[in-house]
Order: C-alpha cells, then sequence, then structure tokens
C-alpha cells in the first residue's frame, strides 16, 4: 500500500517532468543519480547531511525535554496554565521565519543563534501536546499512587510516563518532522554548511538537479530514523496494548 | 554448614498466635520434612520465609544473611514452590522460565544456561518447549520446581507439593528433590503425608505453632513407625488429619 | 490509634462534610454508610491522604493500603510487577507468595489487560494486603461486580483481613456487607455530610 502510494507519486514526477521537457526546470528521476553519486564521491553530500543531521538532534533533545516539562506543568498545575497559556499562544502563532531572524540580529550568525531559534520554534509545539497528555493522566492511578507512598522516581516512571509515552511519540514525530524542516531555513539564511545551505548555493546556480538530490537524500535519511529508531520505541511502548 | 536457622520465631494475627517460639535449623544437604496437620502455622512459616510477612518475634537467617536486616540478600538465596501454580498454562515452558529469570536479572545467554540447567536437573530439558497445560499435574511439578531453582538458590521451600498428585508422580518429586538436597541445597519441606520421609531425613514436627520435635526421621518413628508417632504427638484434642 | 477529626472539608463553595470524628483501633473495623453523593468517598480520601485540603486533623499510620472501586493497575507493567513496583521492600518470592495467597500466580508475567476482570479484582487485593498495611481503605470495593463475584472477594477480603489485622474503613451502600466484615457502623447524612448514628454490628465473632 505505502510503497504504491509512493510509486504513484514518482510516475507523477516521471509525467510532469515528461511534459515540461526541461532538464533544467524538473528533471527526470533517473537523470538524479549522476549527480548523487558524485556529491557523495566529493565528500559534499556526507558532511552537510551531517551538519544538519547534528543541528536536528541539537535542537531536538532540548525542544523535547524543555517542551516536555512546561507541557506537564501547565496540565498539571493549574496556576502554571494561566500564566504560561497567553505565552504559548503568542509562539505558536510567531512564524518561524520571525523567530529565526530575531535570533540571528540578537545573539548574531553563529551556531548558538541557530540551535537557539530552532528549540524556540519547537518548544510551544510539544508544550501543548503534553499539556493534553498532562491533563489526560489517570486520577484513581494517582490516588493509588499517593495511597501506597510510591517514591517520585517510581511514580514518574512507571505511572506518569506510560500515560505520557503515546503523547511524547507523538511529539517526537511532529518535532522531527518539524525540526528539519526549521534547520533547512536556518541554515539557508545564515550557516555555511548543512543541507540548507547547499539548497541555497545550488538554488542561486539554479541547479535544480542538485537541489533534488539534497533535498531528497534528507528525507531518504528521515525515512530510516522514523523506520529503525521512532517506530521500533513506540512499538516498545506499546507493547503492553497489544499482549 | 548452615543453611536455614529460624530461632524464637513469633507471630500472632490479632489475638491469635500462629507461630509459638519456633526454633530450628537446616543444614546444607539436608532434607527436612516440616511436618505438621493443616493449620499448624505452616503457611505463616513459608509467609515469614518469603519475607510476604515480616519477622515480629524471633530471627530468621538465610546462607548467613538475617532476613530482617539484609532481604536481599537473603531471598536471592531462597527459591519457593508455591502450593499453587505460578506457571501461565498457556505459555511454553521455556517462555515461563525465560520470564522468571528475567525477573531475577538474568537475560539473554545467562538465563537460557540457567534455565537449561534448572531443566536438567529435573530431568525435564526435552519438554522444553511444550505448553504448560499439555503438562501432566507431576510434570507441572517438576517444572515449578525448576522455576524455584533459576536463580541457584541455596535454600528450596516447598509447601505441600505433592498436592492432587498421583501415587507414581508424587515418588518421583519425592526422589527428585532427594537428590536436590544431596547435591547441596538445603530443602525444607511442608507436608502432612509420612510416606514422603525416609528414616534418614529430619523431621521438624509442627502443632498449632509450636516445634513439638526436631531430629531425624528414625529417631522420631522410634520403634512404631513415623506416622503412629506423629499420631500420637498431634492427636491430644484434635482431630486425626488426612 | 488512628483519630479522624474534620472539621470542615469543602469543594469551592460547596461544604461537604462537617464535624466528623471518631477513633479506631488497629485490628478494628469500621463501616461507613449513607446514600451515594452524601460524601463517603471524599472521606475516605482525606482518611488515606490522598486529599490534604481540609480543616482538622488525621493521625493515620504510615502503612496504609486502598482498595478501590475499579482495580485500579499499572496496564503497562506485568501483573507481578504491579505488586513489585508498588511495594519495592517486597522481593520476587513475596510477590509471588501473595499473589499465591489470593490465586493468581500463573498470572503473575501476563499484563493485567490479559486477566480476567475477578482476577484484576484479586491483584488490587494482592497489592493491598502485600504490603502489611496498618490501615485499610475500602472503598465499595464489591460495588460493580455480579453478586457470585462479589461473595468470592468478600470472602478474600475477610481472610485476608483475620490474616493481616489491619485496621479497616469501609465505605458501601450494603448494610449486609457492613454488617458482615464491621463491627461499629457510622451513617452519614444531611448537607453538608455529618455522623448521624453510630451502632455496633453483630458482625463476625471478634
Amino acid at each position: 500500500m505505502r510503497a504504491l502510494s509512493l510509486g504513484l507519486l514518482l510516475l507523477l514526477w516521471i509525467a510532469a517532468a515528461g511534459l515540461t521537457d526541461d532538464a533544467s526546470v524538473l528533471p527526470q528521476p533517473w537523470a538524479l543519480w549522476a549527480p548523487f553519486v558524485q556529491a557523495v564521491g566529493s565528500g559534499a553530500l556526507p558532511y552537510h547531511l551531517g551538519m544538519t543531521l547534528w543541528r536536528v538532534v541539537c535542537a531536538f533533545v532540548p525542544a523535547m525535554v524543555i517542551g516536555v516539562a512546561i507541557g506537564f506543568l501547565m496540565g498539571r498545575v493549574a496556576a502554571v496554565d494561566r500564566w504560561l497559556d497567553p505565552w504559548l499562544v503568542v509562539f505558536l502563532n510567531l512564524p518561524a521565519l520571525v523567530l529565526i531572524v530575531l535570533c540571528y540580529i540578537w545573539i548574531g550568525l553563529n551556531e548558538t543563534a541557530a540551535i537557539t531559534a530552532v528549540v524556540l520554534n519547537k518548544i510551544p509545539n510539544v508544550a501543548t501536546l503534553l499539556r493534553e497528555g498532562a491533563r489526560a493522566l489517570d486520577p484513581d492511578l494517582d490516588s493509588m499512587a499517593a495511597v501506597y507512598r510510591m517514591r517520585p522516581l517510581a511514580r514518574l516512571r512507571h505511572v506518569i510516563m506510560p500515560q505520557l509515552a503515546p503523547f511524547i511519540a507523538a511529539a517526537a514525530r511532529s518535532g522531527i518532522a518539524v525540526i528539519w524542516k526549521i534547520v533547512l531555513v536556518v541554515e539557508f539564511l545564515g550557516r555555511s554548511s548543512g543541507i540548507g545551505f547547499q539548497i541555497h548555493f545550488y538554488f542561486q546556480l539554479f541547479n535544480v538537479a542538485m537541489v533534488l538530490v539534497y533535498a531528497l537524500s534528507f528525507i531518504g535519511v528521515m525515512l530510516l530514523v522514523e523506520a529503525f529508531f521512532l517506530q521500533p520505541a513506540e512499538r516498545r511502548v506499546r507493547r503492553w496494548r497489544t499482549a | 554448614m548452615i543453611g536455614l536457622e529460624i530461632s524464637h520465631v513469633s507471630y500472632s494475627y490479632g489475638k491469635s498466635r500462629a507461630l509459638d517460639d519456633v526454633s530450628f535449623s537446616v543444614r546444607t544437604g539436608r532434607f527436612c520434612a516440616l511436618l505438621g496437620p493443616n493449620g499448624a502455622g505452616k503457611s505463616t512459616l513459608f509467609a515469614l520465609l518469603t519475607r510476604l510477612l515480616a519477622t515480629g518475634a524471633g530471627t530468621i537467617g538465610v546462607a548467613g544473611f538475617d532476613i530482617a536486616r539484609e532481604p536481599r540478600a537473603a531471598l536471592a538465596r531462597i527459591g519457593v514452590v508455591f502450593q499453587q501454580p505460578t506457571l501461565d498454562l498457556d505459555m511454553s515452558v521455556r517462555r515461563n522460565l525465560r520470564y522468571f529469570a528475567g525477573l531475577h536479572g538474568l537475560s539473554g545467554r545467562q538465563a537460557a544456561v540457567a534455565i537449561e540447567a534448572a531443566l536438567t536437573q529435573l530431568g525435564m530439558a526435552e519438554r522444553a518447549d511444550e505448553q504448560v497445560r499439555a503438562l501432566n499435574g507431576g510434570h507441572r511439578r517438576r517444572m515449578e520446581i525448576a522455576r524455584a531453582l533459576i536463580h541457584k538458590p541455596q535454600i528450596l521451600l516447598l509447601d505441600e507439593p505433592t498436592v492432587g498428585l498421583d501415587a507414581a508422580s508424587r515418588q518421583a518429586i519425592t526422589d527428585h528433590v532427594h537428590l536436590l538436597a544431596e547435591s547441596g541445597l538445603a530443602v525444607l519441606w511442608a507436608t502432612h503425608l509420612v510416606d514422603e520421609i525416609r528414616p534418614e531425613d529430619q523431621v521438624v514436627v509442627l502443632h498449632r505453632g509450636r516445634v513439638l520435635s526436631d531430629g531425624s526421621a528414625a529417631e522420631l518413628a522410634g520403634g512404631q513407625g513415623l506416622a503412629k508417632a506423629f499420631l500420637s504427638m498431634t492427636a491430644e484434642g484434635r482431630e486425626v488429619p488426612a | 490509634m488512628i483519630k479522624v477529626d474534620v472539621r470542615r472539608k469543602a469543594f469551592g463553595e460547596e461544604e461537604v462534610l462537617r464535624d466528623i470524628r471518631f477513633e479506631m483501633e488497629v485490628g478494628e473495623t469500621v463501616a461507613i454508610l449513607g446514600p451515594s453523593g452524601i460524601g463517603k468517598s471524599t472521606l475516605l480520601r482525606l482518611v488515606a491522604g490522598i486529599d490534604t485540603a481540609f480543616d482538622g486533623e488525621i493521625t493515620r499510620p504510615e502503612n496504609i493500603a486502598m482498595v478501590f472501586q475499579e482495580p485500579v493497575l499499572l496496564p503497562w507493567r506485568s501483573v507481578i510487577e504491579n505488586l513489585t513496583l508498588v511495594h519495592p521492600q517486597l522481593g520476587i518470592q513475596a510477590a509471588l507468595s501473595a499473589l499465591e495467597r489470593t490465586g493468581i500466580a500463573d498470572r503473575a508475567g501476563l499484563f493485567p489487560g490479559q486477566l480476567s476482570l475477578g482476577q484484576q479484582r484479586r491483584l488490587a487485593l494482592a497489592r493491598a494486603f502485600a504490603g502489611r498495611p496498618e490501615l485499610l481503605v475500602l472503598d465499595e470495593p464489591y460495588v460493580s461486580l455480579d453478586p457470585a463475584m462479589a461473595e468470592d472477594m468478600l470472602a478474600l477480603t475477610e481472610a485476608l483481613i483475620a490474616e493481616t489485622a489491619p485496621a479497616v474503613i469501609l465505605v458501601t451502600h450494603s448494610e449486609a456487607d457492613a454488617r458482615r466484615l464491621a463491627r461499629r457502623c457510622l451513617r452519614l447524612a444531611g448537607k453538608p455530610a455529618t455522623i448521624i448514628e453510630e451502632f455496633a454490628a453483630p458482625g463476625r465473632a471478634s
């Protein structure tokens, strides 16, 4: 099913490329192979891919940790929710581009600004999802943990986290998807490495083939991350449902 | 070497006294039968030995560890075979045992080796992949014993392990556990059936929460046979147990 | 010894409980009776220490267990882990003993969702008694069961109470259950609710 739908997309591409009949606007899929091999061979593609992945990880981890903590607190403590909710609305509706530009202006054109911009963009999404999760926590289990005087750490690990796991998984999935797009924009605007920078570079040369090579390689990597990291992790935490 | 040492243990449920100043010990390599009618306090003693109940008065030593002060070390050296089944009928023997190995912190190869060893000790290696449901009562009991041996305990407790078994299975299990004792385990075997005891075994007679006698079966029997001696000891004021 | 002195408990403007005072000895079972919605469960939550927002004072032992209307298990942890995680001082052997006592030792490795309803109840009882509570709080534990299963659970609960001898506070709408388990009954009525009657139940011989 999945393969079929992806195949259809490919067919659409081939048809569109056939119609435009101009390799500098939309090359045929097979025309990308040679530039791909060349980019890998020269070491440029692995280097820039690595840089982008590194930025994604650097932004993903703090965004998740801070977002989960804020969202959890907002869901559990009404006062915190009242105070932070307006902020959340503001940040959720702030275009990513605005945050990126402001970070570059205020912090400078450096790595810190790039990561900070991505993290600030992502935290509100994570927090919103986790707030829902924290609100959905089962009050009966809370009472149970309280009566039996479960230790805070055990409570977190065995009572709260399993209930939040689906929300954290959802936040992580949408997080990865959003973060890498924002990272590309950040690189596009102000870094001298990474997929975004390369796309910017080839965009200026109007080399559509290279733009596509870089974009598709990165999509490929993200699909692998999804299949070999996110999905198994999700299966693991869902094991008890299917047993 | 002393495996299990129980000294001056008392326990009460509210006002009723279930154990009253109970003392005895089981050396490693010995088979000790804890003989007593139903309601003598065997279950309470087992609950104390597994620490389901906390010792009220007295001390319990397991391979030199005080169960109240070093419960983890003590309990790691005990294997228990309960009266009721602990194996899931719908899983294979191996899966059941692997689960318990996991609870004891064994995994992967370590667990596989421990399971193999426990099954071999009971002559059950070839049945590892059968569903528990498919086994007969005697084999299930042996599996229960294998489960209790997985973490290589030094003391094996069995709570009336032959209840509901036919004569042949009882004989087989009794033989196996005697072999386990000879291989260096301290075995405490609770029962009210005297024919499971051999003359050289240690016998502790528990009645109404008190130890009435502690010695070898041969000594206890004297000339009159173990069954008679046991009955005369526990008969007064109480109907004879089945 | 348990001393309950609730001067006032309110949810916002709505006053639920007022001037509820009673004492219990360890080993004693007290039943709280009254129509539904009167605040019995609220009172239990105060006694158990789940809810601490009230005027008054409650003296209670450290070691408390509670059986709720539903089993309230951790569905993502195995049956035996539902005991060992809640009672970390309990070893595997003791946890197995507790499961054996309630007749579900063979389910130790399953997830609670794989148990029948009756077995889930048994697990909840095993969890309550495995910690050797000094105070046991029962909040209509049989309310959603059919009569045969309720009778099973009641008998098992009775036996476990006899073995562990905790102080028991029990909420029920069944006067028959109350009389069977408890020696003393307190009846709540009014708005805000208070104790309007206290009577000795014939119950079990003490």
